[in-house]
């Protein structure tokens, strides 16, 4: 089966010689692999709005197979390949290999640095969930780029599924094809080796920008696809401007505009760098060229013409616009972090842009940029009009497009998401290091014909500025490898065997877990939801733990809470949710199941151990919860179950709240955050309950109304036994938020679906005011 | 200089009981339930013991943060090592283990039994491994110790195939770098004989 994956290939290269005809032997093979999986993405998406993923990935072939037989029609290349240098070549070659095998020694021992969210979201597109939902927060869709999570999840179909396996060789072959599509580029449109090649070291090991050593080290996520796509972008459209051609054209812009589902914020910078690229080009030579105008239009009307109807974030965006208010699905900020909803205002107050990891806001002089984006933007105006003075198109755009990916963050306002400007930054941070590398490569090609005291303090100079420049990225590079040859045994490929093998004490996860899920995987539906219990101390630990969990089952989690963040700061590294809302917690700690039907709940997934055991039994000696799995170790010493959430036989009667006050509600004197605590909830009321029960549910709300959290308000049925004349005592368990300080928690009642609030005897809502400690 | 020598010899001796209290004095006893006398290499195998808060105050598990007590109340964690015990007593002597989380609390009297999963060295060998309950406040830890018999036997089939597989794609690469280098040694060596053109 996997030899199918040879019919994308044979596509792609089919349109890099005959319709691009490009003569460069190693840019033809890279571009055949580049165009032949972006075509493949681009059917597969496509066939996917309609069809399950299993047909459109088989009916995309079929696509691409008649297609190549069109295109075999075309005349072949005449041309002889121009072949790279003595020196250019073993260089190229070794930065192609080491990019290549970086990422997928990397990637074997730690799979992805948001793991947590890409690989359930491959996994669900196995299960057929399309659109894309949030795989914590089933009720959230996902709105944003996912091409690349779709690309590996249907390549994987052609290799038994395995798709942890697919991403690690596919990101690895993006980046050897991006050191190769790079240079071929910049070869080609700058005419000097040389400066191709600074260009391209610089690109992937001379920029230091956050916590990364060049575009070698930035594979992680979605960076591979959103770079390797930006070159073939770059490359399209300069082939398109240069080849006279509206096939090319045509080419070009479908291929741009499949990008815009891979990573909407680079095709939105390459748009606008295109767009302004006929004019800075027919202005510098004082003649207007019509054909300038044309190609850039048709490639972006092309591409925006397929971004507004192929999915993901530019086609939700018009549409919700069109629709007006209504369509806002987050009812909060914090909620739109989640759903990844974009909403834009122009000018952005004070144009600064805010730091990722702090949300602090810097000026764009500050030396933030700098750490954020590279040394290079300090010198990017020079470097850039360097390019406009010798009229170099391909330094052009480059200079274009990271003057723009610097000035967005500063100038757009981005409410909630403005801490994602790395995203923006890293793109201007590596063409700034492209540039300085072609004004390296131009200073070498100045002095080599010198004298050699010329040349030998020019070449000292250069060797010191690379020698700075690379050291950390060789250094990076070369521990991964030290690291793989040395402990071999920590390098997966088979994702059951990685999943929870190694021992994390923070991480509440265990292989038996993953087994579990492996044979949950045949139980639970598609769109099924399971409440699993990996309840932890460290966030990102249990989340780790449950997306590998969400992975191996293919199924949506239930019962994660959203945060709302209490100063409004909106960093990368502020927690979005927690591993389990309040909801989740009350059933762990009671073992209620009318909690699961107001989660939603299909399954629950439980350790038994970490249950205290009258709930344990609960659970068990409950009608409505049907054990359908036990797995345990050879030895027994772990054991896990899952439990069939079935539907309720019986409406339960409830008792109407209208005709109670409440007297008292005194929680323990000592609260402590992510917990559960019984409450004594005493009521005054003439109404005999007899064998009902009160519903009642609360929210939480920080001092100042806030919601602590959105959609997760807990409701549960309270049994009242009598406490004295017209007086009942029942016990409400109050589940408390994730971290210290004050708090108000609203109580109401419910009449049928009618929520009514709790009333104290003076007649005002009761509110309890608690205090939380860590 | 010879007396300063001394008395820091002095010093330094008492000093070192002091960093790692004897276990009489601590808070918790620690009891291994069940453990397996044999285990294949680098794989998952579990051991039941028994966590006993034998002092007056409640003890909560240790926040850990790379190799560091965050705790700032007294706190209790497990650790183990394979065959040789630690030489000094400190948290990163021992691989922390999942036992009692902070948000669990162990008060005065309170048991609790639970398995924990370890995972056994690669390489084959009898020896001991070296449980321990580490309790107290930050500053003034106590250690428990209890030693298990256990022989590692070799690595099951999907571990040697692993290593195979990721030793022979280091294999391609070092290959393929040799042969870069190779020919970029080739192309400067021969740029370096050629005659300067003007």
């Amino acid at each position: 089966m996997f030899l199918l994956t040879l019919i994308p290939l044979v596509w792609g290269y089919l349109l890099a010689a005959r319709l691009l005809r490009e003569s460069q032997r190693w840019l033809r093979w890279s571009l055949a692999y580049a165009l032949g999986l972006l075509s493949f993405l681009a059917g597969v998406n496509a066939l996917f709005h309609f069809l399950p993923l299993r047909p459109a990935v088989y009916l995309s072939l079929v696509l691409l197979v008649l297609g190549s037989a069109l295109l075999l029609r075309l005349p072949g290349l005449r041309t002889p390949p121009s072949p790279l240098g003595r020196v250019e070549g073993p260089i190229l070659a070794l930065l192609a290999l080491t990019a290549f095998f970086e990422a997928l020694f990397w990637q074997m021992q730690w799979s992805d640095d948001d793991y947590f969210l890409h690989a359930p979201l491959m996994a669900l597109a196995l299960r057929d969930v399309f659109p894309t939902q949030n795989p914590f927060l089933p009720d959230l869709p996902l709105i944003g780029h996912y091409g690349r999570d779709l690309a590996i999840a249907a390549l994987s179909v052609l290799f038994g599924e395995h798709f942890l396996a697919v991403q690690y060789f596919v990101t690895a072959a993006n980046q050897a094809a991006a050191v190769l599509v790079v240079h071929g580029t910049a070869r080609r449109f700058l005419r000097s080796p040389t400066q191709a090649l600074w260009a391209v070291l610089f690109a992937f090991a001379g920029v230091n920008y956050g916590s990364r050593r060049g575009l070698i080290e930035t594979f992680q996520n979605n960076n591979s696809f959103a770079f390797l796509f930006l070159f073939v972008s770059l490359y399209l459209l300069l082939t398109a401007f240069t080849r006279r051609s509206v096939t090319v054209t045509v080419l070009a812009g479908l291929a741009f505009g499949t990008f815009a589902l891979i990573y909407e914020t680079s095709y939105g910078l390459l748009a606008i760098a295109f767009a302004a690229f006929p004019f800075v080009l027919c202005a510098l030579r004082r003649r207007w060229r019509l054909r300038y105008f044309t190609v850039t239009a048709g490639l972006l009307l092309l591409s925006v013409a397929l971004a507004l109807v192929q999915g993901g974030t530019l086609t939700e965006l018009p549409r919700r616009y069109l629709a007006g208010e209504k369509a806002d699905i987050a009812k909060s900020v914090d909620e739109r972090r989640m759903t990844h909803e974009v909403r834009i205002r122009i000018p952005k107050p004070g144009f600064t842009i805010t730091s990722p990891f702090t949300a602090e806001e810097y000026p764009l002089w500050s030396w933030r940029l700098e750490e954020d984006g590279g040394m290079f933007i300090s010198v990017l105006p020079l470097t850039a009009l360097l390019m406009l003075w010798l009229r170099k198109p391909w330094g052009i755009l480059i200079g274009g497009l990271s003057v723009v990916a610097i000035l967005i963050p500063a100038g757009i306002d981005f409410p909630g998401l403005n801490s994602e400007s790395l995203r923006f930054v890293l793109v201007g941070g590596v063409g700034a290091a492209m540039l300085f590398g072609v004004a390296s490569g131009m200073t070498w090609d100045v002095v080599r014909r010198r004298g050699p005291w010329t040349r030998w303090i020019v070449a000292v100079g250069l060797a010191g500025v690379a020698a700075l420049s690379f050291w950390p990225s060789a250094k990076f590079g070369f521990r991964v490898i030290k690291n793989t040859a040395q402990y071999p045994r920590d390098h997966y490929l088979v994702g059951e065997e990685w999943g929870c093998s190694p021992v994390q004490p923070r991480r509440p996860c265990e292989p038996i877990d993953v087994s579990a899920a492996v044979a949950l995987r045949s139980i639970v539906q598609k769109g099924d939801r399971v409440l699993a219990d990996f309840r932890g101390d460290y966030v990102t630990s249990v989340m780790q733990a449950e997306a590998t969990f969400m992975t191996f089952a293919r199924a949506f989690l239930a019962g994660p809470g959203v945060r709302a963040l209490r100063d409004g700061t909106h960093s990368q590294d502020s927690p979005s949710w927690e591993g389990e809302g309040f909801r989740a917690r009350v059933f762990l700690e009671t073992g209620e199941a009318s909690v699961l039907d107001d989660l939603g709940v299909h399954y629950v997934y439980l350790n038994p151990e970490k249950l205290a055991l009258d709930v344990y039994r609960r659970i068990q000696e409950n009608p409505r919860l049907e054990r359908v799995l036990h797995l345990e170790t050879a030895d027994g010493a772990a054991v896990r179950e899952a439990y069939r959430l079935k539907l309720a036989q019986a409406t339960p009667v409830w008792i109407p709240p209208q005709a109670f006050r409440v007297v008292s509600a005194e929680p323990p004197a000592r609260l402590e955050a992510r917990r559960a605590y019984q409450v004594p909830l005493v009521l005054s009321g003439q109404v005999e309950p007899s064998d009902g029960a009160l519903r009642v549910s609360y929210d939480i709300r920080f001092p100042d109304d806030r919601l602590v959290t959105q959609n997760d308000e807990v409701r549960l049925p309270v049994s009242l036994h009598p406490a004295g004349p017209g007086r009942w005592i029942g016990t409400l368990w109050l589940a408390t938020p994730w971290e210290a300080g004050e708090y108000n928690v609203r109580l109401y009642g419910w009449d049928g679906d009618t929520r009514l609030p709790l009333q104290r005897a003076d007649g005002q809502p009761a509110v309890l005011r608690v205090r939380v400690d860590e | 200089m010879r007396h300063t020598v001394r008395l820091l010899l002095v010093v330094t001796l008492l000093a070192l009981p002091l960093s790692s209290q004897a276990a009489d004095s601590s808070p918790v006893e620690l009891t291994v339930l069940t453990a397996p006398k044999e285990v294949p290499g680098f794989s998952s195998f579990y051991v039941r013991l028994r966590l006993v808060n034998t002092g007056s105050r409640p003890l909560r598990g240790c926040l850990i943060e790379l190799s560091r007590l965050v705790s700032t109340e007294p706190c209790v964690f497990l650790g183990y090592r394979f065959w040789k015990p630690p030489t000094r007593f400190k948290v990163d002597s021992v691989d922390p283990l999942p036992f009692l989380q902070h948000s669990d609390i162990l008060g005065p009297g309170e048991r609790l039994e639970r398995s924990v999963r370890l995972v056994s060295p690669r390489q084959g060998r009898t020896g001991t491994l070296h449980l321990y309950a580490v309790s107290g406040r930050p500053d003034a830890l106590t250690w428990v110790h209890q030693p298990v018999p256990i022989t590692v036997g070799p690595a099951p089939f999907e571990v040697r195939r692993r290593e195979i597989v990721t030793l022979a794609l280091v294999g391609v690469y070092v290959l393929g770098v040799a042969w870069a280098l190779l020919r970029l040694a080739l192309a400067l060596s021969r740029a370096w004989r050629r005659p300067c053109s003007s």
